[in-house]
Formats: C-alpha cells, structure tokens, sequence
C-alpha cells in the first residue's frame, strides 16, 4: 500500500482542514501517513494543496505521483495532471471543472459537489466536505470515523455546523459508493498514532521540558510555534507574547531565562536577522536561550511560504564576536520533538544560545508517530544553578569547564552586563581579563548527543551527507534505490555546531562514493565538512527552487549523478 | 531595611565614572534613597537598563542588574517582570536609549501597562558617542553630527506617553533630587508602567540646557493639578520653551499586564517549575 490523495483548489477554501481530516481518517483505519502542503503567500485565491501519502510502512515524505485527486477548480487540473498515474482517479464536479482534455485511463469520479451543498444549505467551503467524503467513500474507510472526526473538528462551533457538515459529508459518501476504484486502505497497524507537524512536535517538546516563555512575532513558516504556545497558555501555565517586533521577542525571552524560566524565540531568517544582535547579548550575558529558525527561500522576503535549507551558515555565524552556540538541524517529526525537549538542558547546561534550525517542509508537513515518549533516563538538566545567596557570589567566575554558577534574578544580588566583564560581573576593559573571559565562554565542553545518526547499508555503493529536513526524502529514495539493487547508506547529522568532525570524517574515510544532498546553492554544508575534515565532496544534489527533495529525483541521481 | 551605605558600591571598588558634575549624579542618588526609603529588597529589586551614560547605572546601585544592548532595555525588563511578577522591576535608559533606536519598545510597552518604573535620564544629547544631537535636541541647536543646526523638530517623550496609554507619567529634574526621589517613589507604588523623564544636564556636550537653563524654567505641578484629566496633562507636557513643569502630569489605574493573564493569579510563571510537565492531554487533538 503507497497511496497519494491530493486536493487542489483556491486559498481559503479550506483545503488544510480537509486534508487533515482525511489524513487522520486514515490514519485511524490504520494506515501511515504524510501530509505535504503548498500554499502562496496570501489569504484568499491562489492555489493550495494538501497531500497525504499512505502507506504499509511509516512514511517521511511525500512523493511526486498522485493516486486520487480532489480537483475543486480546473487550476487543480491544469497544475497537477503532470503528477497523474495512468489510473488515478479524479473527484470533480462537472460544473466548474472540465477533464475532456486527460487521457481515459484515469477514473473520473464527476460528483455534484456545488449542487449537493445548495441542497443541503451548506457553504461554499463545504464542498471539501462532500470531496473529502466521497474519496474516503472510494478508498473504503467507513463513514463513522469522518463524522467522529467532524463531531470533533467542529464540535466547538454551533450544533448547526456540525449537523450541516454532516450531512453533506453523507451525501458526499452517497454519490460515489457504488462506484468501482482499485485502491482500498488496510490495516497496517493496530497501535494508537498521533498525526503533527514538526513545528507543533517541536513546540510539544519544548513545553515538556519546562519551556513556559515563548516571546516571538509572526513569521512564516514558524508561526505554529507561536500559536501552540498561545492556544496552551492557559491551561499549562504558559506566557506567550507577540511582541512589537522580533527584536523585542528575543529579548524577552532573554529577560524571562534571566528570571529563571525557559524561554523561547520562535522565528524565520528574517526575524532571525533582527534577533542577531541581541543573539549575541545572551552569549555575553551567558544567559541560557534556545531559538526555534525556520527557514524559507530568501534573501529579503524571499519566497515567504516555501522552503529551503539557506540559513545554516546565517546561524552558525550570526552575531558580532566569537561564541559557543548549538545549531540543531533535525530531520524529521521526531527529531523536532527531541529537539524541543534536549534544546533546554543544553542551553541551561552550559549557559549558551541553542538554535534549531528547521524549515518550512519540515515544520510544516505532519507525520503520523506514535505518541511522544520521553528517552528513557531524560531528566531536566538546569547545571549550574545556585538557589541560594553564597557567600562571596560571582556570577562570571573562571572555572575549569568554563560554566560559572548561575543564579537567577531574585535569588541573589548580581549583575549581568552586556559590556565584558570581570568574574563579579563588572565592566572591565582589562587586557588579561579580558583574553580570560574570552577563554572562559569558548572553552565550554559542548557534549551533544547523537549528532550523527547513520542509516542504511553498512557496505554501501553510495554514502549520503545531508542535514535537517532532507533526512526523510533520502531515507523514502533508498528504499527505491534497494529496489534497483542499489545500497545506500544515509549519515544525517542532527547537530551541525559543535561540527561531529569525527563521525564524519570517519563515514567519508569509509565511503565508496560520497555525496552530499542540500536545498541550497551555496552547498553551505558541504562547505562545513570541508571546513572541519578537509573533505571537499565533490558529488552533490543542490535544490533551491522553494520545493522540497522528492524521493524519485533523489534516486535519479544516485543512479545517474 | 536597606541603607544608602548598602546600595553604595563605592566599598566593591565601583565608583561612578561620568563626568564631574554630571546631571546623573543626582538620578544615582535619588534611586538609592527611593530604593532604601521603599525598604526594597536588593536581591528583589532588578535594575534594566541600555547602553549609554545614563544606563550604566546599574553598575552603581547596589541591587540586581541587567545591562542589555542599546535601546533594548524595556522587552528585557518585561521579560523579567512576566516571568517572576514579585520581582521590583526599574528600567533605566537615556534619551537616545529611549526616545531613539528604542521608540518601538517604548511606544508598546506603555500600551501593555506592564508594573515597572522607567527612569529616562533626558539630557538632549548623545553624550558616549561624544555629543551629538538626539530625538530631544531643540531645534537649531549646532552639535557635531549637526553643525548647521538640528533640523527636525524634538519629540514630546511626555506628550507621546499620554496619548500612547501610559498610566503614570511624570517629569524630574537632577537637580532636585528630594523631588526626584518623590517621584520614583509614587512610580514604584503606581500599579503599571510608570514613566519618569529626567531633565539631566550633560555638563560636558550640552551648552545650553544646563542647570541654569534649567533651574529658571522648572516649577512644580500645581497641587490642584488634577492629573487624571488627560487633555490637562497633555498641555504640561506640552510645555517645554519658557516653563517646564515638574511632578506627575497623568495617572490612571488600570489593569497591568499580568492582571489580565489568568494564570499568573495565583503563582508566577517561574513557580510553575520545570519538572513533570504532562503533555500527554496535548496529544489528544492530534490523534
């Protein structure tokens, strides 16, 4: 079972919530899923499009064949019939959208979407509704898990909207149930899965682990962070605040983490510019403070609803100076979780800014997982934390691994200044303090765990290097490339800084052909390794027209590149 | 009970370093002694402040402090003040501080009434940068980044604060340090975000608004001045070239920030912890 369900239509018809719903229909008749979506930067018209992919075996990401596809406009037609198998089948209603011109070995499933909503009083936005059940009528999950899902969805709103939505998902059901379509779903598993995003994963993680402070304005694609944090607040005892700009959302994450409470920043590569200076303020200050980057297509506003892997060098160097930082690059659902939830310890740990560099495919797209666990022997790690006034404090003292014990405000009278300071915490332009303290901040042993996670075939024909969110399209491109007889194996590193110099250059030294797959033009990552093991590898797969990798185009070139 | 001598940093070897005479002088001494008079604790008392002369006064106080980057000293106060609300928050900056690269945090922290008080020491002058014209500069006036003379007119930080929702708002002088301590006073007990403005001469940078210029204009708000009454206080804000009056030109209660975060009723979001957080009703809305 490898299936593709897309719908195509104009922005604001409520194409997300459609998709998620029948996502999660199938993932409760126990299939995997993956949900991709595109949309443009706008609120109403343009073209969006959701896609759930489903299948026997966990999935992470999507592919470019379409197996059903919900056409709402003819825009969805003219856009996607590239992406058609020679049997797809098509749900469209014969008014407003013509197929005469597709070949006629695809399954038309003409179905009166606009005139089923007339009857049943429904709103234009309603003929998701009637799509949506008709596909899930064609691909045989039964009818009471959309209407549990849709007593769910709208529950919240007025009886009305549930009753109406109900009864155009039936007559949606009705008109295509006796209908023949070769794809039916089966039950691949029998465990309770949770469908998410890698934003709200990663948002998930962070309030696990004590984060209760998230300061941030609204910047596609990390928005979600933002509005998890808000919806939460309440009930979990969190503060979220949109502040006046993201100069001001850094901040004040940096003044809560002074306070004694983990905070947040949550960001694109534009925020994150604003943030730079202020970036280094919480290095100088050693004030603990993980920032969420998701990256999108720039420079300037770039392609705001799009993604691309650009930013890692902005991040790894941003800022006036040299300090310690953590760049996170995680690549798939889980790792967002893992992210969100060891970022804290390692900020707190060693007194330093963490970033996690995610991007919109990533943190956008949803996966099915099974339910977040916590590692096994995870705790909260605050380090170096004093509770209580000590005699003769010194917030900045030299110390042997460079953390000097931190208090928070309220508990002991100190200052933390942005100028160089000495151990007390005062200003100093000291020549000899000053190469000190430089020292101090650098010397921190910076442990990470897992940066490297390996996959794949130990005797491998190809060896691939990428970070972040390409993890799951390399992952889906060797399982076809197994099938072409080739082995492949992936290194995806989940920590850029501090650079796993070792493990990397102990896959290259072992690989037969090495090759790196990034979505940027600059082979930013590619320059890394160089910078740290000396390898150039001269193989690479570049990507920067705002899509993200598609298996199929991985695999070509494995074969061919 | 904290004493002058306790908030003096003289005995950890940090002594003032502006210049003799200089408008912050007066400030640093009217903080200390509203500070011990307010019978604050030191450890509970955070001092914020941003780059410049004025700012580096945390360094001189012997309470908290927290020196963030210029003009970016109100966020990193809110930050603090949402995350631990029993904590005394004062944020300190200069004009430029304040009225220039900073008039973004300005305007929006007076409108979320976060409880803090904010010292802004006014001396019309860049004086680190070695004096050149800030958003206050009068008109004409001849500085080194301005030599034919200022071109834009000065901002009215006071007027802009009434109009902008700030709910205490109020001008001192350095040079009458009782009246200025009054003042920091009645801001710490005022529930919300309280702005004092601090005529401060920079004796070195700014020839002409100095403690005589001053000192002739300065007079104190009437005690009939009725400082609920916003069109009243606009008109003393709005006063600045013959007389400039001293006090507190507006005050209104109002809800602050964290009254309104339900929440925050009971503890502070640091008391929340960090420990066994349970995400597993969070899960719930995905499956």
């Amino acid at each position: 079972m490898d299936f593709t369900w897309k719908i195509g239509g104009e922005a604001g018809a409520g194409i997300m919530t459609t998709g998620t719903m029948f996502s999660r229909a199938c993932m409760r008749s126990g299939a995997y899923t993956f949900d991709y979506s595109e949309y443009p930067s706008l609120i109403r018209g343009g073209h969006n499009t959701f896609q759930t992919r489903i299948s026997d075996k966990p999935v992470k990401s999507q592919v470019q064949t379409v197996n059903l596809l919900i056409a709402l406009n003819q825009n969805a037609i003219e856009f996607h019939k590239s992406e058609l198998a020679r049997d797809t089948g098509i749900i469209f209603d014969p008014e407003n959208v013509k197929v005469d011109d597709l070949p006629k070995t695809l399954n038309f499933f003409p179905v009166p979407l606009t005139a089923i909503v007339n009857q049943y009083k429904g709103e234009k936005v309603m003929r998701n509704m009637v799509a949506l059940s008709a596909s899930l009528a064609l691909i045989g999950i039964d009818y009471s898990i959309l209407e549990d899902l849709i007593k769910k969805s709208f529950g919240k709103k007025n009886k009305d909207v549930v009753a109406h939505n109900l009864d155009n998902a039936k007559a949606g059901y009705q008109a295509v149930k006796d209908k023949e379509f070769s794809f039916k779903i089966s039950r691949a598993t029998k465990d309770k899965m949770i469908s998410i995003s890698g934003h709200d994963a990663l948002a998930m993680g962070a309030v696990k682990s004590g984060c209760r402070f998230v300061s941030t304005y609204p910047m596609t694609p990390s928005t979600a962070v933002m509005h998890f944090f808000a919806k939460h607040s309440e009930k979990m005892g969190l503060v979220m605040k949109h502040t006046e700009d993201e100069i001001a959302g850094i901040l004040m994450a940096i003044g809560a983490s002074h306070a004694g409470v983990r905070s947040m920043a949550a960001t694109s590569g534009g925020g994150f510019s604003l943030m730079v200076e202020s970036l280094g303020l919480a290095a100088m200050t050693e004030t603990p403070l993980v920032l969420t980057v998701a990256s999108r297509p720039g420079p300037a506003t770039g392609l705001p609803t799009w993604t691309e892997q650009a930013d890692l060098r902005f991040v790894m160097h941003a800022a006036q100076g040299d300090f310690p930082r953590v760049v996170l690059t995680p690549g798939d659902i889980e790792e967002c979780f893992e992210a969100g939830l060891q970022a804290f310890n390692y900020a707190e740990k060693y007194q330093i800014p963490v970033i996690i560099l995610t991007d919109k495919f990533l943190g956008e797209s949803y996966q099915s997982v099974p339910p977040f666990k916590v590692p096994k022997g995870w705790t909260v790690d605050r380090g170096k934390l004093v509770s209580s006034p000590v005699a003769d404090y010194k917030r900045y003292e030299f110390t042997d691994d460079g953390v000097s014990p931190r208090a928070l405000a309220g508990d002991v009278v100190f200052g933390a200044f942005s100028n160089e300071h000495n151990c007390d915490g005062d200003f100093t332009e000291d020549a000899d303090i000053r190469r000190k303290m430089v020292e101090k901040r650098q010397k921190k042993n910076i442990v990470v765990d897992k940066r490297v996670r390996i996959y794949g075939d130990d005797e491998a024909d190809v060896t691939v290097f990428s970070w972040g969110s390409t993890k799951g399209p390399v992952l889906e491109a060797m399982e076809l490339a197994k099938k072409e007889g080739i082995k492949v194996k992936l290194v995806h590193t989940f920590c850029v800084l501090p650079f796993p110099t070792e493990d990397i250059a102990r896959e290259l030294a072992g690989a037969k052909k090495a090759v790196i797959i990034e979505g940027n033009i600059g082979a930013q990552f590619a320059g890394v390794v160089r910078e740290f093991t000396g390898v150039a590898v001269g193989h690479k797969l570049l990507k920067y027209d705002g899509r993200p990798f598609y298996p199929e185009e991985i695999l070509k070139f494995i074969q061919h590149g | 009970m904290v004493s002058l001598q306790d908030l003096d940093t003289t005995g950890v070897g940090r002594k003032p370093d502006w210049c003799p005479g200089c408008g912050n002088f007066g400030i640093l001494m009217a903080m200390k002694q509203a500070v011990s008079e307010l019978e604050l604790d030191p450890k509970n008392t955070v001092l914020v402040s941003g780059i410049g002369c004025g700012p580096k006064m945390p360094l001189w106080v012997n309470v908290s402090g927290f020196q963030s980057l210029h003009g970016r000293t109100l966020p990193v106060a809110a930050g603090i003040k949402l995350a631990n609300h029993k904590l005394d928050v004062f944020a300190t900056s200069g004009d430029g501080d304040a009225y220039g690269i900073g008039t973004c945090h300005f305007i929006h922290a007076m409108r979320r009434n976060i409880d803090m008080v904010y010292i802004v020491h006014n001396n019309q002058v860049y004086g680190l940068t070695q004096g050149q014209a800030s958003p206050t500069t009068d008109k004409g006036m001849h500085t080194k980044s301005t030599p034919f003379g200022v071109i834009e007119v000065p901002m009215r930080p006071l007027s802009q604060a009434i109009v902008t929702g700030a709910t205490f708002v109020a001008r001192g002088f350095a040079g009458d340090i009782p009246h200025l301590k009054s003042l920091i006073v009645e801001a710490h007990k005022h529930r919300g975000f309280a702005l004092i403005d601090v005529l401060q001469p920079c004796v070195t940078f700014n020839k002409i608004n100095t403690y005589k210029w001053f000192q002739d204009k300065v007079y104190k708000v009437s005690a009939d001045h009725n400082p609920s009454d916003k069109m009243e206080a606009l008109k003393l804000a709005e006063q600045w070239d013959k007389k400039i009056p001293l006090g507190v030109y507006y005050q209104e209660e109002k809800p602050t920030y964290n009254d309104e975060l339900p929440q925050l009723a009971d503890k502070t979001l640091r008391e929340y912890g960090v420990e066994d957080v349970n995400i597993a009703p969070l899960m719930k809305e995905y499956e």
